[in-house]
């Protein structure tokens, strides 16, 4: 794709360079600091480390929270702001596809997600310094798990950011495409009679926790998994490539 | 460029909505496609989600797909903590079953909360109760439980009556029993064993294959019953066999002289009066004809040496027993070794009694099983060949136990120059391969328990595996009795010694935000600049 290595540069560096994603990452080892060690004083169950780790790579709720939340934040402004700004249409007539705009966008959000989720490989490295040794093939295969899923929700925020002109309100659309596509395929799977059973069915195809938990959470590499969460990013960058074409034909 | 018309917009929007439908649709086909061949890469250290290559041979020979319907339910506090953690680690081993191999295991977890939806699937598949997983193939189903089957459990001591009254109605085998219980200080309940794998791959086989290999009792010569509940009856072995997939049918022989023609384990235990010689003959004739024998003697058989009974039956077959009552000293309050008790008679054997190599023993002993024996007598020591087959020892006394020899009083003494050594307790017997009349080849196999009490339900608790193990060795089912345990990696910190605590709390909470602090300041005053 034509241009999607300097786009990708673009963005990082947009990225970093603004005061809010550091603010943000700063939130990021607050919150996970506090979730491990939340669980490593928990009286009933002992320091167990891994557990802890497991916790803040996807193993429970507060992971995914920051997920859902934290995405469509980074993802806000990307194409809704620039569109309103008009830098959008100055990319759109450079040489450069239009794919590669919105890929590299997305490769960009998911990349400082990916470091943000790192601080994990960080909390390993000062508990091997203390006497217990965590898994690191279960800390690796969580944290690609993680950043695969992070990867899943900014392609949705880049779709709803192309959506939507105004980035709060894409923010806010997105925050609930996240939460739909996160908590639907459990809330369904609780409900009773055929159609219930053919909803939940359909719904499995989505369902993100289960692909996390089955594999990534328990330290499998499975390649059906890996493939659950590049199909869905594909399908959502494809998506997003589409509207923002059709924004340039609509004009 | 000119604005697009009202048919160009609905076109362009047409094309996007369209190409929405078959992005979504292309993912949703990756995603199946992706289910049929898929690679796996274990990367946990202990190979936590790997199955043992058994299991997995189990998992791909099944005919059709297993159901496994989960039923779970906490339990208060102070066990609250225990069963979640029971609970959880249930879900991650099923997890790694049902991805080990796609499609072959439907899982189906049951929310106690939803009362009429579980009592449904309850009712059709005829079950009661909870913290229980049902495996069904078909008309076929298989139970095990939570406490006590699939994880062993050490309920610790409740701090109150109350706690032991509650233990007690949620139906768990092994929990403390109120009438003995003492008070006492409050010890919590804690996971002594995760059986999961072992039990879940026999359970797989019994629902999988039409297999039920049938397991008769002879009956007729004072036999404990099979159905009593009395301590020295074998109703709990009886529905062990059964849970594990055995059919188990009585034989008289006083009805029937021949040994039924179905029979693939004939069980001779605590017989206290002798065999006919036709029986005899009967049973000799078909263990050498590939038959399997398993023969416990009573303890009055052994001491009067009646002719016919069980005991002579097994001499007769190359396991001679030999009669007197094996003590072992017991370890008093100061730890010093205390004889002439008649509790002397109440052998404990470890995993150094067990025979390693033998597929029958050497799984109880890798996982540390400890068997019991009551008031046994003991069969001649040492592996030797005879003319019909090789005879080897499976499990021995303790190197210091010595044979009360008769009479028999209960006086437990061994200063009447009885020898300490190891005596055997269980003796095993392989015959030459022999043909049978429609042709096929088989090895008649004969395991001698010293003791019959071995088997009752006072023992059952303890001597359950190796009870298992005995039948499914004889059945030729030894595929069934050797899978290893799956381990989950756990790592704890020391947070009591040292200052691990302060490091990890300063570090996380000001040394890493600091850090990202730092480098984002830096670059902010770079850019400025």
């Amino acid at each position: 794709m034509k241009g999607l290595a300097a786009i990708y540069r673009r963005e990082l560096a947009g990225l970093f360079l603004a005061p809010l994603a550091w603010i943000l990452l700063l939130v990021v080892l607050f919150y996970q600091a506090y979730f491990f060690l939340l669980v490593l004083s928990n009286p009933s169950r002992g320091p167990e480390v891994n557990e802890a780790l497991s916790l803040v790579l996807g193993g429970g709720y507060p992971f995914w929270l920051l997920l859902l939340t934290l995405a469509p934040l980074l993802t806000m402004r990307m194409i809704s702001e620039e569109s309103r700004s008009g830098l959008l249409e100055f990319l759109l007539t450079a040489p450069v596809a239009d794919g590669a705009v919105v890929v590299g966008k997305a490769m960009a959000a998911t990349t400082f997600l990916a470091l943000a989720w790192s601080s994990a490989f960080l909390f390993g490295l000062l508990v091997q310094f203390l006497g217990a040794p965590p898994d690191w093939g279960q800390l690796f295969t969580a944290w690609l798990g993680a950043s695969l899923a992070s990867g899943l929700f900014c392609a949705l925020g880049l779709v709803s950011s192309a959506l939507f002109s105004t980035p709060l309100l894409a923010a806010f659309m997105a925050i609930l495409a996240n939460i739909a596509m996160f908590a639907l395929p459990p809330l369904v799977r609780s409900l009773h009679g055929p159609a219930g059973a053919l909803l939940a069915q359909v719904l499995e195809r989505i369902d993100v926790f289960r692909h996390f938990q089955g594999s990534f959470q328990a330290g499998v590499l499975d390649s059906a998994h890996v493939i659950f969460f590049l199909a869905w990013t594909a399908a959502a960058l494809f998506l997003a490539v589409r509207v923002v074409e059709s924004r340039r034909w609509l004009g | 460029m000119s604005a697009p018309g009202r048919f160009t917009r609905t076109a362009i929007g047409l094309r996007a909505v369209l190409a929405a439908v078959l992005a979504v649709g292309a993912a949703a086909l990756a995603v199946d496609v992706s289910g049929w061949r898929y690679a796996r890469l274990d990367l946990t250290a202990r190979q936590s989600n790997t199955l043992d290559p058994a299991t997995i041979d189990v998992i791909d020979k099944l005919p059709e797909p297993v159901t496994v319907d989960v039923f779970l339910r906490g339990l208060k506090a102070p066990y609250a903590g225990v069963c979640f953690a029971a609970q959880t680690r249930l879900q991650e081993f099923l997890l790694v079953v049902e991805g080990a191999r796609r499609g072959r295991i439907e899982l189906a977890f049951h929310d106690a909360s939803d009362f009429e939806a579980t009592q449904e699937r309850q009712r059709e598949l005829a079950t009661e109760g909870t913290n229980k997983v049902v495996l069904s193939c078909g008309a076929r189903r298989a139970e095990l439980e939570l406490f006590g089957e699939l994880f062993l459990m050490d309920w610790g001591n409740p701090s109150s009556e109350e706690q032991v009254r509650y233990l007690a109605g949620q139906g768990i085998p092994g929990v403390v029993d109120p009438r003995t219980w003492r008070g006492g200080t409050f010890r919590p309940a804690e996971i002594a064993e995760f059986r999961g794998e072992e039990l879940f791959t026999q359970a797989l086989l019994k629902v999988s294959s039409g297999e039920a290999p049938k397991a008769y009792f002879a009956k007729g010569h004072g036999e404990p019953s099979l159905d009593g509940i009395e301590p020295s009856d074998l109703s709990r072995l009886k529905s062990v066999l059964e849970r594990d997939g055995f059919e188990v049918a009585e034989w008289d022989p006083l009805r029937s002289p021949s040994v039924p023609g179905d029979c693939d384990v004939l069980a001779l235990i605590g017989a206290q009066q002798p065999y006919q010689e036709s029986t005899r003959t009967a049973v000799k004739t078909w263990v050498e004809a590939g038959g399997r024998l398993l023969g416990a003697p009573h303890l009055e058989d052994v001491e009067h040496k009646l002719a016919g009974s069980t005991a002579s039956l097994l001499s007769e077959l190359g396991l001679a027993v030999r009669p007197g009552v094996i003590c072992q000293p017991l370890v008093g309050l100061g730890g010093e070794k205390v004889e002439s008790d008649s509790r002397c008679t109440l052998l404990w054997i470890d995993e150094r009694g067990l025979q390693p190599s033998h597929p029958l023993t050497e799984p109880l002993r890798l996982r540390r099983r400890r068997l019991q024996f009551t008031s046994t007598p003991s069969f001649d020591g040492g592996g030797y060949q005879t003319d019909s087959g090789l005879v080897l020892p499976l499990v021995t006394s303790p190197a210091d136990s010595w044979r009360d020899l008769a009479p028999f009083d209960f006086s437990c003494n061994a200063a009447k120059g009885e020898r300490r050594e190891r005596y055997t307790l269980v003796a095993v017997k392989q015959f030459g391969s022999a043909k049978a009349a429609d042709g096929s080849v088989s090895q008649g196999r004969v395991l001698g328990v010293a003791s019959a009490f071995f088997f009752d339900n006072q023992s059952l608790d303890t001597n359950r595996d190796f009870a298992l193990n005995a039948f499914n060795w004889l059945a030729a089912r030894e595929y069934r009795i050797s899978v290893r345990a799956l381990e989950k990696t756990e790592s704890y910190l020391d947070f009591a010694r040292g200052n691990a605590k302060p490091i990890l709390t300063y570090t996380l909470w000001l040394g890493l935000p600091g850090l990202c602090a730092g480098i984002g300041l830096l670059l902010f005053l770079r850019r400025r600049n």
